[in-house]
């Protein structure tokens, strides 16, 4: 990601981080696009917020299924490279 | 330094990452069984961060959990410090991830700040100056850190992870903050140069020293200043390097078991460098009645201690009824993971 | 105004170390010509199918690249959809065709996809999703999204996902051009590696080089397949935008079109070439073109009712799983295989199914045979 394309995403951070929502389903994954590769196994799933729907990577480690509560977090979207620009983003998690 | 005008803290909020590592595991993973030091240290796990997390996420984890007990408004927030030893980037502090993840207002002084163990605690008395200099009327300061102990070496045990934040401002204030104080010296316990994966440390030279001088040279000038002894007060916090030395260094000032009980998270969590004095002082907040004098001093290696005297108000335990995931909380949820797992995540963590 | 298809033509399929694409494009275009009786000079307009040359080949103005295989330079245009640029190439020869723009013009799509890293590939292919929103995804994992819904509201078993592909692979085996002509067993296909659950490697497409083209022309000729009808669809191009996980909307908004283009229902169609990019998008597909009820597509497929002796031949070709997926050339590939069946009067009424990404664009073409 370069630095203008991490600008633009990054202005939606605040509108996501704390939403709550449902998952409405959900897939394990398990080979992934490269940059990603160090993540897998994770969830990737599709939300409902009640107004809007939207897709987030469950954060590492964790599998979620449809019906799930979930909360939108602040973490790391892939591993970065030593130098580059550190690819943050929103991600899910499980509300227990 | 006793503070004349009213200031403290608006609210405050921490993050404990879910997974913990045991002792035992790390025991074994160093052969070293039998030799009781998870017991010697005085702490039996350690928090781990997942591999998608850093002083970063942590940090805007606690500061959201600390905004959202607040009724006050983001706008206000004209300061932002964070203390680690573990900011991502060398150049680029972690208080811009924060301010743009909580749309905080572009009216902002900002930096981050490494002081080893006490930059968290040197965020919270920069963000004090600032509201009582009125350059801001809210301040936020934030202890961060995903510590690092290499593979074999004993602070292994107690190298955590953690964050703690902090809302500093003059109105509808839940903890009054009377007095602060700082020391500073050149004692090289503890240090860690560019490019290194792991920080050295000069063994038992951090004791005497390091912890137990800064502390007691702050903790005693605070003391002086306000003309309090420790039984008047009603709980301590003293820097958690591990379970032992808060215990000693408290006995040696005067204060009581009881009075420093409820601080010592560090058992559970490890020592979270920067966020650990802020930790341990939150886990006393969210249990102490109104009305009660705490007294914090962290250290800081390299060396330096900060000591502040605060006071709790009804309108903490007011307000501390609807709160959810309290550090206790947290540290019940978390789940252990193997010394494999545990060396995977730091190792994608920690990239240098 | 009647469009025949005059000539068409297929490629191998498969890992082609010594084509590149220009020899994929001029193999296609050079076996359509040929089986049309046709001169290059007879060809007045040109439109080509291609995903992904920019980042694949390092080519771009294909437009160009395909113009200069003819000596005369017609004009020509490419047109890109993901995986349903072919669909949308073949309209656009539709559309020039019924304008009077021109009488007789050639389709042509190709894909050259082995050259780069399985990483690599994933990543390009990736940008078919939609990249502000769907971070973190893969293709397999947007349809493993509608494969997990598709299982757990209508019950369509890990089992009937595997059937597809045993039917599929079974079929390829009479395709000359396949990429693999190599029987399968649901085991085989459940012991594959996991993609993203569920769905496994065997349950994906494959990767593959190939091209086919199509020459279509509004002269009056005899005994050529017709073009009936066709349709495109039009969806949100992430799964958020889409109204539910139900059905891919746009492929039964196109099958509508075509059906009342064409004056014909879903029953009436004996043969059809869908796109079964991953084996749960042949479920949605022979659902969503009306085949069969919504929610039974895993039972009719295990129930042998897409297959020969059933209901409707469903991707005799082999589909998109065994004879391989080209994705610039398998809507050409689709219109060309229906064309060569219907030639040889096998079949009356044939349809084909080309989808963009994860369900954004789908294109359907109704062909008529000749008798």
């Amino acid at each position: 990601m370069n630095p203008a394309q991490y600008w633009r995403s990054s202005k939606t951070w605040q509108k996501w981080l704390g939403k709550t929502g449902t998952v409405l389903s959900s897939s394990v994954v398990h080979v992934a696009s490269a940059e990603f590769a160090a993540c897998a196994p994770y969830s990737y799933a599709l939300i409902d917020f009640g107004n809007e729907k939207h897709e987030f990577m469950g954060v590492d480690q964790e599998i979620l299924a449809a019906g799930d509560q979930v909360q939108c977090v602040f973490r790391k979207m892939e591993t970065p490279q030593l130098e580059a620009l550190i690819p943050y983003g929103m991600k899910v998690q499980k509300i227990s | 330094m006793r503070i004349s005008r009213p200031v403290g803290i608006l609210s405050y909020g921490t993050y404990l990452p879910a997974f913990v590592v045991s002792g035992e595991e790390i025991e074994r993973a160093q052969s070293k069984v039998g030799e009781n030091l998870p017991g010697s240290l005085g702490v039996s796990q350690k928090t781990v961060p997942n591999q998608d997390e850093d002083t970063a996420t942590f940090s805007v984890a606690a500061a959201f959990q600390a905004t959202q007990r607040w009724a006050g408004s983001q706008a206000d927030i004209g300061a932002l410090f964070i203390g680690s030893e573990s900011h991502p980037y060398a150049v680029k502090p972690t208080g811009t991830m924060v301010h743009r993840a909580l749309g905080l207002s572009e009216d902002m002084a900002l930096a981050d700040l490494q002081f080893a163990c006490k930059a968290g605690t040197q965020s919270l008395q920069v963000g004090t100056a600032y509201v009582l200099s009125e350059m801001a009327k809210v301040a936020l300061a934030i202890g961060a850190d995903t510590a690092q102990g290499r593979p074999g070496d004993v602070l292994e045990f107690t190298a955590g992870a953690g964050a703690a934040a902090y809302l500093i401002g003059q109105e509808n204030i839940l903890v009054k903050i009377l007095a602060t104080a700082s020391v500073a010296s050149d004692t090289p316990d503890f240090w860690r140069r560019p490019g290194q994966a792991y920080p050295e440390h000069a063994g038992r030279f951090t004791g005497g020293p390091g912890y137990f001088h800064h502390i007691a040279l702050a903790t005693q000038k605070i003391l002086a200043e306000t003309q309090l002894t420790p039984d008047q007060l009603d709980y301590c916090v003293f820097h958690t390097p591990n379970g032992k030395f808060p215990v000693t260094v408290a006995h040696q000032l005067g204060f009581t078991p009881k009075q420093l009980a409820p601080s010592l998270v560090v058992k559970n969590i490890g020592n979270t460098y920067a966020a650990a004095s802020l930790l341990a002082l939150a886990a006393v907040l969210d249990q102490a009645p109104a009305g009660a004098k705490v007294l914090m001093t962290s250290y800081g290696s390299g060396s330096g201690a900060d000591c502040f005297l605060l006071e709790t108000t009804p309108l903490l335990v007011q307000k501390r009824k609807s709160w959810r995931n309290l550090v206790q909380d947290q540290i019940e949820r978390t789940n252990p993971i193997s010394y494999q797992t545990y060396r995977r995540y730091t190792e994608t963590t920690h990239q240098l | 105004m009647k469009i025949s298809i005059l000539g068409s033509s297929i490629t191998d399929f498969g890992e082609l170390w010594d084509k590149s694409l220009e020899d994929l494009f001029a193999s296609a275009i050079d076996g359509a010509l040929q089986h049309a009786h046709l001169d290059s000079k007879d060809i007045e307009a040109v439109f080509v199918a291609n995903m992904a040359a920019g980042s694949l080949n390092h080519q771009r103005q294909l437009n160009a690249l395909v113009a200069q295989h003819f000596p005369h330079y017609p004009p020509a245009m490419r047109l890109e959809a993901a995986c349903a640029s072919g669909g949308v190439a073949m309209l656009a020869a539709e559309y020039a065709l019924l304008a009077g723009q021109f009488k007789t013009v050639l389709v042509v799509g190709a894909e050259k996809m082995t050259d780069v890293s399985s990483p690599e590939l994933t990543n390009i292919l990736s940008s078919a999703a939609y990249s502000a929103t769907e971070q973190g995804s893969t293709f397999p994992t947007l349809y493993a999204l509608f494969a997990q819904h598709h299982m757990h509201k209508y019950g369509t078993t890990r089992r009937q996902l595997s059937s597809v592909v045993v039917k599929n692979h079974l079929h390829a085996l009479d395709n000359p051009h396949a990429q693999f002509h190599k029987k399968l067993t649901i085991e085989q296909v459940e012991a594959s590696a996991v993609v993203a659950t569920p769905l496994h490697l065997l349950d994906c497409s494959p990767i593959t080089d190939g091209a086919a083209a199509v020459i279509l022309t509004t002269n009056a000729v005899s005994k050529k397949p017709t073009i009936l009808g066709w349709g495109q669809g039009q969806d949100s191009l992430d799964l958020a935008g889409r109204d539910s996980l139900d059905e891919l909307r746009a492929t039964r908004q196109a099958a509508e079109k075509a059906y009342t283009a064409a004056q014909l229902s879903a029953k009436d169609i004996q043969v059809a070439e869908v796109h079964d990019c991953f084996t749960i998008a042949e479920l949605f597909a022979i659902e969503d073109l009306g085949f069969v009820p919504k929610g039974q597509a895993g039972r009719a497929t295990e129930n042998s009712l897409t297959t020969y002796g059933g209901q409707v031949v469903v991707n005799p070709s082999g589909g998109l799983k065994a004879s391989g997926h080209p994705t610039g050339a398998t809507g050409v590939k689709q219109v060309a295989y229906l064309a060569q069946l219907l030639e040889k009067q096998q079949y009356q009424y044939g349809l084909t199914h080309n989808v963009g990404g994860s369900g954004a664009t789908a294109v359907v073409h109704i062909l008529g045979g000749t008798s």
